[in-house]
């Protein structure tokens, strides 16, 4: 046998196997790369759930399409505040709420299910989105107050304002949250009004006001 | 060194590729049968790609092998055609058919081995008006960190599931945080959390609200596996908290770490193209009087900003479209009729096929055009000297 023979014949059998072992590991790498700005979820509704939507019982891919989210209760809006189109079907409604010389800020108004009502899961989220650590049940007391709503059949509204301690995504300013909570006919209510600190600071008097005024859809119709 | 010498020897035996092809008639047959149970994909991995099919009586960590798997076949089948090429083939004018005959049988197992370690299977659903950039896909998930880097591009960190299968730590120098995989259930029944119901490891993101119960994966292609990861988030040494991921909550939740907001969330693996597909309209049309489909067509637009194509195409039954090394087959179709599914395939490998069957049918001709030759100058030979 030649010895050259032998020398081609390693070096191309260990060449295979080193390929094949290449290929079986190339899977376990970790990509970095950029895409271009993906647009909030509105593709296919089946599929898409708001941000702060928690997920349903079975793969979303086996559900029909949620009902568009229906009013049952009236508002006042301050004339300022302009109304959005809703990202999703389950977002009943958005204002762009101007900041008067600073960022604008954003109300989404969402309806969940009965689960979603938890108050500490629910501010915990929250705080994980400014950047906060999370609190315990013994915290939340000192962070939420109730807010009586006369008009939904003395319905209590939990409220809660929260600033990050930095400013955020290289923006000049602290973002802040306020939101205002609660359950009625069924649903969990979120009022979230999220922005630059100094705008949340300045409408949320406005918010806060628009919660305890709510009245019943049949009451009023919503401007 | 006369061992490895008769090691070498050994490794051209024609005994050798007997017995490997007579392996791989029993693999093929063992595989066909268990795609009734296990379906194709499993099959795939588990039988055809892998180097021992193995039988799961005793614990995980030490699995039976029953026989070998379609690798191992095809590596040791590899070997023994080169060692014989090196060691038995003789280089001459008259051997050319023989040559062109292995060279092809080379090649073909070459390209199996591209195929199975770089071929990728996706789909690309779109809404009718709706557009796309990437494909998923249906049965590997990766774990995304994705920030919004401007107002045009989002940075996209992705991990791959073979990295957070085992629980550990999983550190790079891409990533902006340290993740602890706790748990990892390849399919489980999510459901939301209920009285009565054991603390959970997710402290936040929704994943504190919810509960989940672990379930056998399942194999058949229509099916959605319901992919669960429980993992901590750490910015440095601190622990930002632990969240539940899964591919089936629909949209990724948030953490803040180094002053920048991330996005995470475990989703179907995800292709992007630096082009877009826009599904224009989706058509299905059945026999009159009847649900059998007669056809199925998307009417696409095509969109690549790198060379400023904007052009229309229908993909249908038969006429895929092959764009970027990439074919896009119609596949499937969903929300009546206004969703299209297209199956995406990239397989480097896929010319190879066709190329070596090509060289074996030409080295097939040669060696008996050759030999017709040779036979025929012999009767004439003997006619002569009769």
């Amino acid at each position: 046998m030649h010895p050259l023979r032998s020398i081609g014949f390693l070096a191309t059998s260990v060449a295979l196997i080193l390929g094949i072992c290449v290929l079986k590991n190339r899977n376990g790498i970790i990509r970095h790369y950029e895409v271009p700005h993906e647009p909030p979820p509105s593709a296919h509704p089946s599929m898409e759930l708001p941000s702060d939507h928690p997920p349903l019982d079975h793969p979303t891919t086996d559900l029909p399409p949620p009902p568009t989210t229906a009013l049952p209760f009236a508002w006042t809006v301050p004339d300022d505040w302009e109304a959005q189109p809703p990202r999703s079907s389950m977002t009943a409604a958005m204002f762009r709420v101007p900041g008067n010389g600073d960022p604008d800020a954003e109300l989404t108004v969402t309806a969940l299910g009965g689960m979603a009502g938890d108050a500490l899961s629910n501010v915990n989220r929250w705080r994980g989105q400014l950047g906060l650590a999370p609190i315990t049940e013994t915290d939340l007391p000192a962070l939420t107050h109730p807010i009586d709503i006369k008009g939904l059949d003395s319905a209590q509204a939990i409220w809660v304002t929260l600033l990050s301690e930095t400013p955020l995504d290289g923006n000049p300013y602290r973002s802040a949250f306020a939101v205002a909570f609660f359950e009625y006919d069924g649903s969990v209510w979120f009022f979230k009004l999220a922005g630059p600190e100094a705008t949340v600071t300045s409408a949320q008097a406005s918010l806060r006001a628009l919660v305890e005024t709510l009245k019943p859809a049949s009451a009023e119709s919503h401007e | 060194m006369s061992a490895l010498f008769r090691l070498l020897q050994a490794c051209a035996s024609l005994r050798l590729t007997l017995v490997c092809l007579g392996l791989a008639m029993i693999v093929i047959f063992v595989g066909t049968m268990a795609q009734v149970d296990h379906g194709i994909f499993f099959v795939q991995k588990h039988i055809f790609e892998s180097f021992l099919v193995t039988y799961d009586v005793l614990p995980r960590w030490l699995p039976l092998p029953v026989i070998p798997g379609g690798a191992l076949i095809a590596v040791t089948l590899g070997i023994n055609l080169l060692a014989a090429i090196f060691f038995r083939f003789t280089w001459n004018a008259k051997k050319l058919g023989i040559w062109l005959v292995h060279g092809g049988i080379l090649l073909l197992l070459g390209g199996g081995f591209v195929t199975a370690g770089l071929s990728i299977e996706s789909q690309m659903v779109i809404d009718e008006g709706g557009t796309k950039n990437y494909s998923e896909s249906t049965r590997f998930t990766e774990l995304a960190l994705t920030r919004a880097k401007n107002d045009a591009a989002d940075e996209v960190i992705s991990i791959p599931d073979t990295r957070y299968i085992q629980p550990g730590d999983i550190e790079d120098a891409r990533l902006p945080v340290r993740l602890r995989i706790h748990e990892y259930h390849p399919n489980s029944q999510l459901r939301r959390r209920e009285a009565g119901d054991p603390a959970g490891k997710a402290t936040m993101g929704i994943g504190a609200q919810l509960a989940f119960t672990p379930a056998a994966p399942d194999p058949r292609e229509e099916t959605l596996n319901q992919v669960i990861v429980i993992a901590e988030v750490f910015d440095g040494n601190n622990s930002l908290g632990t969240w539940l991921l899964s591919n089936t909550l629909g949209a990724p939740q948030n953490f803040v770490a180094g002053g920048v907001s991330w996005q995470i969330a475990v989703r179907n693996t995800r292709y992007y193209n630096p082009y877009s597909i826009r599904l224009l309209d989706f058509q299905h049309e059945i026999h009159a009087g009847t649900d059998i489909p007669r056809h199925f067509a998307s009417q696409i637009e095509l969109q690549n900003p790198e060379t400023g194509e904007q052009r229309k195409l229908t993909i249908y039954m038969n006429n895929p479209l092959r764009y970027h090394g990439k074919t896009y087959y119609q596949a499937a179709f969903a929300n009546n009729d206004t969703t299209s599914i297209l199956a995406v395939v990239e397989n480097p490998g896929w010319t190879t096929p066709y190329l070596s069957c090509t060289i074996i049918t030409l080295g097939l001709c040669v060696q008996f055009l050759s030999h017709l030759s040779a036979f025929t100058r012999r009767r004439r030979a003997a006619e002569a000297a009769a």
